[in-house]
């Protein structure tokens, strides 16, 4: 057959490529499941650590309504954590199954990253207000005026409700778009192969 | 396996990890990345190398899964300039320019027609080929018809050019 000769013959052409190959620890590694993986821990590590700190406050600031508003954060959070957790565990089962077939793999690496990317952004929209709430009675109380003062003021709270509904549309798309910088060639390019393995 | 070991097995058969890379990985920073992923994805994959296939079939299979898994960027050089291909300057051997359109033609294609032909010209059989790729034999066996087909009107396109 025309196509095997030649192939072989173009192999042959091409000669022995000859490096010595080392194995080395890939720290910076440019697969993009890898980096969303790496982000996740990260993500992880940080919300623990601002959980610690919200515990702290809630003894720091004994105020009915900061206690209420950083309890329901901090539960809030730790749902969240708990997912990417699950998301982590689940990248590492993908990251080592690669015997599997692989189309069935671009699919659940598909499907993984775009349920953790959509799982980022709500999260990040979910959080605002009453972070924003928890924040300026935080801020707002001392000088003689308690936080649950605060929160039965009309106004303050228009202020800080306000601020919130400015920032969420802004901090959400602005989500959408690093991760659309980050990955959306990979999940483009994804999709294509997948598409391109249908028969018409 | 040893490190020692396993680094002397992956340094005989690193011509298929080459060849490959010649084939999906034009860019030669991402070429340096995938390499390393490669041995490393190996390194940590070697207990589940079983003897039932060569070391080199299974290096073969790792390294395709690890760049088509890896692929980031939109590769520009995917949408191959036949045209291009086919204005090689004339050289003394045909066949050579034959080989370097059929090679022209293999690495323009989309991933997943790349991958079936590369492997079936690397001696997979269909069987092999099919359960790598997760589809049936049959879906197979007509995709690579169509690949050859189109791989063949374009050589022998390029046949009645040079006469």
């Amino acid at each position: 057959m025309e196509i095997d000769d030649l192939w072989r013959d173009m192999k042959e052409d091409k000669g022995i490529h000859r490096e010595t190959l080392t194995l080395k620890k890939v720290n910076e590694s440019k697969n993009p499941i890898k980096i969303l993986r790496k982000n996740l821990l990260a993500n992880l590590v940080f919300g623990l650590v601002i959980s610690v700190v919200g515990i702290y406050l809630m003894f720091l600031f004994p105020a009915i309504s900061i206690q209420i508003s950083l309890g329901v954060l901090i539960l809030e959070s730790q749902y969240f954590h708990w997912q990417i957790y699950q998301r982590i565990r689940a990248f590492n089962q993908l990251l080592k199954n690669w015997d599997q077939p692989i189309l069935q793999t671009l699919q659940d690496q598909l499907t993984l990253t775009r349920k953790t990317l959509r799982m980022i952004e709500i999260r990040s929209m979910i959080f605002l207000p009453l972070a924003y709430l928890a924040g300026l009675l935080v801020g707002g109380s001392g000088d003689g005026v308690s936080a649950d003062e605060l929160i039965m003021n009309v106004p303050f709270l228009l202020k800080g409700m306000g601020l919130a509904l400015l920032t969420m549309p802004l901090i959400y798309f602005l989500m959408k778009w690093m991760h659309k910088k980050a990955f959306g060639d990979f999940i483009e390019q994804t999709e294509k192969i997948l598409k391109d393995m249908e028969i018409s | 396996m040893d490190e020692k070991k396993f680094l002397q097995l992956i340094n005989t058969h690193q011509g298929t990890i080459f060849h490959l890379l010649g084939l999906y990985v034009p860019d030669s920073a991402d070429k340096d990345d995938l390499k390393q992923e490669i041995i490393l994805q190996a390194w940590k994959s070697k207990d589940k190398f079983r003897q039932e296939s060569s070391f080199n079939t299974w290096l073969y299979k790792l390294s395709l899964y690890t760049i088509l898994t890896s692929k980031r960027k939109q590769e520009k050089i995917q949408q191959v300039n036949i045209e291009a291909a086919e204005n090689l300057p004339t050289i003394e051997k045909p066949e050579q320019r034959k080989a370097d359109l059929l090679y022209a033609c293999i690495a323009g294609l989309d991933d997943v027609s790349k991958t079936i032909i590369t492997m079936h010209l690397d001696g997979f059989s269909n069987a092999e080929i099919a359960a790598f790729l997760g589809v049936s034999i049959n879906n197979l066996g007509v995709k690579l018809h169509r690949i050859k087909e189109k791989i063949t009107t374009h050589l022998k396109a390029s046949n009645h050019g040079d006469r």
